[in-house]
């Protein structure tokens, strides 16, 4: 039995040490917002916060964040409220919406380490996020607006 | 039918009522459950609960591309109600009346038909229960219907200054015989309210928290996970299976064989996972496709397609091009060809079914683009009746024509599964299961043929495309039906914005070597990279500027002169910055009509081919939400240039080389060009946008490349390799 | 150091030996002061090998982005060095990579991982593509370019050091240096220990 602190709350699962996290929160925890897109950390569909950093649940053993803090997108904000999401809806970025977990997930941790981020700073964070619909453009609006929001 | 006591005490009891209209434009109230009467096509679309809520029915599902917003917006906007209220439900069963009329009238999402396909239905519907509710309100109040107007959901007397809303209407007794709806009775364009008015769309709030349910997501009580190892050559199947370390697995329940493959059986996904890569299979190895290569396969197709005296099958004739071409003095021919691409939907493929004890009820669980295949696949598997079959549609993590016959092969599968096991079962393809086994857009060879008249203009035109038959792959009986014209393959050959007067296209089909399928864009993608060359090519040869030897054959042809004028003046086009050139496509999709221009650069030491800038217009007739069109747009052209930028599906000794986006990577974020969509007004009805902004991509960018470097490019993708070597 | 070269010479000379039978013989070697230049040299084609090998120089580059797979193309996701070698501030290396390689049932595609993954700092970029077996002797001795390390840090460094080992245990199907690691660190110190001299070419 591991100990997982899963948006706040101490959560015991019975699995593998080996286990990806991404099953884990998805399976077990019925965390089903982060999404399984390719298994091998190459789109980030599955995209939480570890201690605050990005990680890619998908190739992350779990047992490496026994103790750690994991935040998922159903944890980002209390009400779905976070300056991103609001920036996602006044953007109507999601297409079909499956890489959007990841997306805002990953656009937080930007956030929180760059505040004001150039267009070619976004880029480079994001890059790692594949989106099939064809979103990008509006995902770096959406981000340019919730900084500004969110402001220096 | 008449609106008899009983029929009323049931709808007010069932605390709504459903609005049918018949196919002469008739209106009736119904409840929605009534069978429809004998000799009647009935369409029923529209239901108020007497909570104001107004459910209208979609045909459509619901695969990002924004269906569950337009088409209930275009039934309210006739029904005047208020959009706040208005829900969508989607249709699962009954294709003899939700069935999309562009394909075969069955419930299927594809070819971004449904604004078009459903636009009338809906609004006659939409206007049909507005009436219905005049009606009833005027009867309520003992007034002339005439002297009523309803707005936003509300029904009002302006003489009285009284109001009903629709739910408090849907509570009285209502008035059933009507007067059928004129097409004059339907609103002019100028009085739309919400069509062309950009709404939010309702399924974006829970897609920004992680809320919104696709197949992946779906756990049923008492559920088993399936992880298939599926055969690696199509047409093989497992000859021993050695399962003994797989089943000693905690948590495995059971190995079992299936058509073409192995499924284990867990109570936990990972479990299943490694279960299966614990298994040792031999498979068959006598399939016919064992010895496929498709870069062998392209080069016969190839040649088939210059064997100009092998007829192909034709897809569109006008005017006598091969007597045309045979007798000119001069011929000038292209050649180009594509090689497969993969989907890539973001979401993998999943199912889940849940088999009755009696093996011949279900319940599924599957997003799908084609409901009318879901059904179809779950009676034959089980020997039973669409009536025993409960279908649960859930919005897809992309489709793009991957999700239309997929559940073919994991829907049968979950359904033998769970009936074999006696519990519900979830079977998912891993990426790498979901490449493998990808079903692809053709690879194809074309070779074009055209002679010039002493105008300068085109005088005849013969495309010759050759590859296998999606639609034969899809369905033998329904290729035959179509008379061997196969649209997943032919589309957007016909020219149809050129006048040119003579002209052939022709499907060269050749055996199938490779799974195939529609792929967003469908024919247009590939034939328009290669007639929009070809028209670059012709303009080159009478040494003409590109727009202007388009514009020669545009002469009656307002809309696309429109959308044309229009992309180069947003391009500034031929005046792009030093060391990057434009190139033009004039691409339509279907009746849609749209151009696109590209701005490209070129690294000629590695051969990178970058696209800085992507400008489009486009003109899909009548628009129902500009924003979200203009969204499909770009997603569409990102999807065409990732395609031709980077995306390829090799096939040796009957095996996919690639497995996941390692190997089959797609556009990233730092590949995608600045895009400017704008929309070119038109008195058009409405068509697709769904695919419009892939067929331009091809034409564009290579015929940039072309006046950059003076170089053509023929096979897409352009890869670096191809590129440089081009370019040595 | 008076008279080193003759001992250097009669010791270098059983040090080859033991090196050709076997290289736990290395240990004695380095217990001994000095090979010759001319051997010291020909040991260092070794380390020139090793250091050229993808393992080692997709992330040894002279900008800011790396490489990656067999093959040495670009990293894929605009991958960047960063301020500290571990990537952009909000998308490190750590994202993906873990501190040991993905367990297998990940599959062979799952990116690979050691304690502290990442690239050298940006003010010391240790990048050593295309260099010639001299550019990449006088680069690596350079305390301003080598991380202020002397030789013997240096031979910490590639004896010892986690993400240094993992060229050789790369995990999935990644094709490992292709000089054993053991070898390769016997050829380093006999060189190191020699005074690091350098090819002329």
């Amino acid at each position: 039995m591991l100990t997982l602190i899963v948006n706040g709350t101490p959560r015991n699962v019975d699995v593998a040490e080996d286990t990806a996290l991404l099953w884990v929160l998805r399976d077990h925890l019925g965390l089903t917002g982060t999404k399984y897109g390719c298994g091998i950390a190459m789109c980030g569909a599955c995209t939480v916060h570890v201690d605050g950093l990005a990680k890619r649940s998908c190739v992350t053993p779990v047992s490496t964040v026994v103790g750690k803090s994991i935040t998922t997108i159903e944890g980002l904000a209390a009400n779905g409220d976070h300056p991103l999401q609001k920036a996602w809806i006044a953007e109507q970025v999601p297409q079909c919406g499956y890489c959007q977990s990841g997306q805002i997930m990953q656009a937080a941790v930007l956030l929180q380490k760059v505040k004001q981020p150039t267009r070619e700073q976004i880029v480079q964070h994001m890059d790692g996020n594949l989106c099939r619909c064809g979103t990008y453009q509006r995902i770096v609006r959406a981000i340019e607006r919730a900084a500004d929001e969110v402001g220096p | 039918m008449s609106t008899s006591l009983s029929r009323r005490s049931f709808l007010v009891a069932s605390g709504g009522l459903s609005i049918v209209l018949l196919a002469d434009g008739v209106i009736k109230v119904a409840s929605a459950s009534e069978a429809p009467p004998a000799g009647h096509a009935l369409n029923a679309w529209v239901t108020i609960g007497v909570d104001g809520i107004v459910t209208i029915k979609s045909g459509s599902a619901e695969l990002g591309q924004g269906v569950i917003t337009a088409l209930p917006l275009i039934a309210a906007e006739e029904m005047d109600a208020d959009w706040s209220k208005v829900r969508v439900e989607l249709v699962t069963h009954d294709a003899k009346t939700h069935g999309n009329p562009k394909i075969f009238g069955m419930l299927y999402t594809a070819g971004s038909t449904s604004v078009e396909a459903y636009f009338d239905t809906l609004r006659r519907a939409g206007a049909a229960a507005r009436r219905v509710l005049i009606h009833s309100a005027a009867r309520h109040w003992k007034v002339a219907p005439s002297r009523l107007e309803a707005a936003n959901g509300t029904v009002t007397h302006a003489a009285s200054g009284r109001k009903l809303t629709f739910g408090e209407i849907a509570a009285l007794p209502l008035i059933g015989d009507v007067p059928a709806i004129k097409d004059s009775d339907l609103k002019p364009r100028t009085a739309y309210r919400l069509i062309g008015h950009d709404v939010d769309r309702p399924d974006v709030p829970a897609k920004t928290r992680g809320a919104q349910t696709y197949t992946i997501d779906m756990h049923v009580p008492n559920m088993l996970h399936a992880a298939v190892w599926r055969a690696p050559v199509e047409g093989e199947s497992a000859a021993t299976i050695d399962d003994a370390a797989a089943k000693a697995m905690k948590g495995v329940v059971a190995i079992s064989k299936l058509p073409e493959g192995v499924a284990v059986l867990a109570e936990r996904w990972e479990t299943a996972l490694m279960a299966r890569a614990a298994l040792k299979v031999e498979w068959t190895r006598q399939s016919e496709f064992r010895s496929a290569n498709s870069a062998e396969t392209l080069q016969a197709d190839m040649k088939a397609a210059h064997e100009v005296e092998r007829r192909g099958a034709v897809w569109h004739e006008r005017g006598t091009a091969l007597n045309n071409i045979a007798a000119a003095e001069r011929v000038i021919t292209g050649e180009y060809a594509t090689d497969h691409v993969y989907h890539a939907q973001m979401e993998p493929l999943a199912a889940v079914a849940s088999v009755g004890p009696d093996g011949k009820t279900a319940e599924v669980w599957v997003g799908t683009q084609a409901p009318s295949v879901v059904l179809m696949v779950a009676t034959q598997v089980l020997g039973t009746t669409p009536d025993k079959i409960r279908v649960n549609l859930l919005q897809m993590g992309g489709g793009f024509g991957r999700r239309t016959m997929f559940t073919r092969e994991l829907l049968r599968d979950a359904l033998l599964l769970s009936k074999q096991v006696h519990r519900p079962v979830k079977v998912l393809w891993t990426r790498e299961d979901d490449v493998r086994n990808g079903w692809f857009r053709p690879a194809t060879a074309q070779v074009l043929r055209a002679t010039l008249g002493g105008d300068g203009r085109i005088q005849a035109w013969n495309h010759r495309v050759a590859c296998a038959s999606v639609m034969g792959y899809y369905s033998a009986e329904n290729l035959e039906r179509a008379k061997n014209r196969d649209l997943f393959v032919m589309e957007g050959s016909e020219l149809s914005e050129y006048e040119v007067p003579h002209l052939l296209a022709e499907h060269v089909i050749t055996p199938r070597r490779a799974r195939i399928a529609a792929w967003r864009g469908i024919g247009a993608g590939h034939n328009e990279f290669a007639s929009e060359c070809f028209i670059d090519e012709l303009a080159a040869a009478v040494a003409a500027n590109p727009i202007e030897f388009r514009r020669r054959h545009l002469r009656h042809n307002a809309r696309a002169t429109a959308v044309l004028d229009r992309v180069v003046a947003m391009s500034s086009f031929g005046k792009a910055p030093a060391g990057r050139a434009h190139g033009i496509s004039l691409a339509p999709y279907k009746t849609s009509v749209a151009a696109g221009v590209a701005e490209i650069s070129v690294d000629r030491a590695t051969g990178a081919l970058r696209v800085h800038r992507f400008w489009a217009a486009v003109d899909p007739g009548l628009v129902i939400q500009p924003r979200n069109l203009i969204a499909q747009v770009e997603g569409g052209i990102l999807w065409g240039l990732s395609g031709l930028l980077k995306e390829r599906i090799t096939i040796e000794h009957g095996e996919v080389q690639q497995s996941n986006y390692h190997d089959y990577q797609f556009l990233r974020m730092s590949d995608a060009p600045e895009v400017q969509v704008e929309i070119v007004t038109s008195s058009a009805p409405p068509s697709g946008a769904g695919e419009l902004g892939v067929p331009m991509t091809g034409g564009a960018v290579a015929n940039a490349l072309f006046a950059l470097t003076g170089k053509r490019i023929r096979h897409m993708p352009f890869t670096p390799d191809r590129v440089r070597s081009l370019l040595a | 150091m008076p008279g080193a070269p003759e001992q250097a010479a009669v010791i270098s000379g059983s040090c080859r030996g033991i090196l050709i039978v076997g290289l736990l013989g290395s240990m004695s070697c380095a217990q001994s002061p000095v090979a010759s230049r001319s051997e010291a040299v020909e040991a260092f084609q070794t380390v020139h090998t090793v250091f050229m090998h993808p393992r080692c120089q997709n992330c040894h580059i002279p900008g800011d982005s790396p490489l990656q797979f067999d093959a040495g193309v670009p990293h894929a996701m605009s991958v960047v060095r960063g301020p500290e070698g571990h990537g952009a501030e909000g998308l490190a290396c750590a994202s993906c990579h873990g501190e040991q390689n993905s367990p297998t049932h990940f599959g062979p595609h799952a990116p690979p991982g050691a304690p502290h993954w990442g690239l050298p700092p940006p003010h010391q970029k240790m990048a050593w593509i295309g260099m010639s077996p001299r550019e990449l002797c006088e680069s690596i001795k350079n305390p301003r370019f080598n991380g202020n390390r002397d030789l013997p840090a240096l031979l910490t460094h590639v004896a010892s050091d986690k993400l240094v080992l993992w060229g050789w245990d790369p995990g999935g199907a990644r094709a490992p240096v292709s000089v054993p690691h053991d070898e390769f660190v016997a050829r380093f110190r006999l060189w190191a220990d020699a005074g690091g001299p350098c090819p002329t070419t």
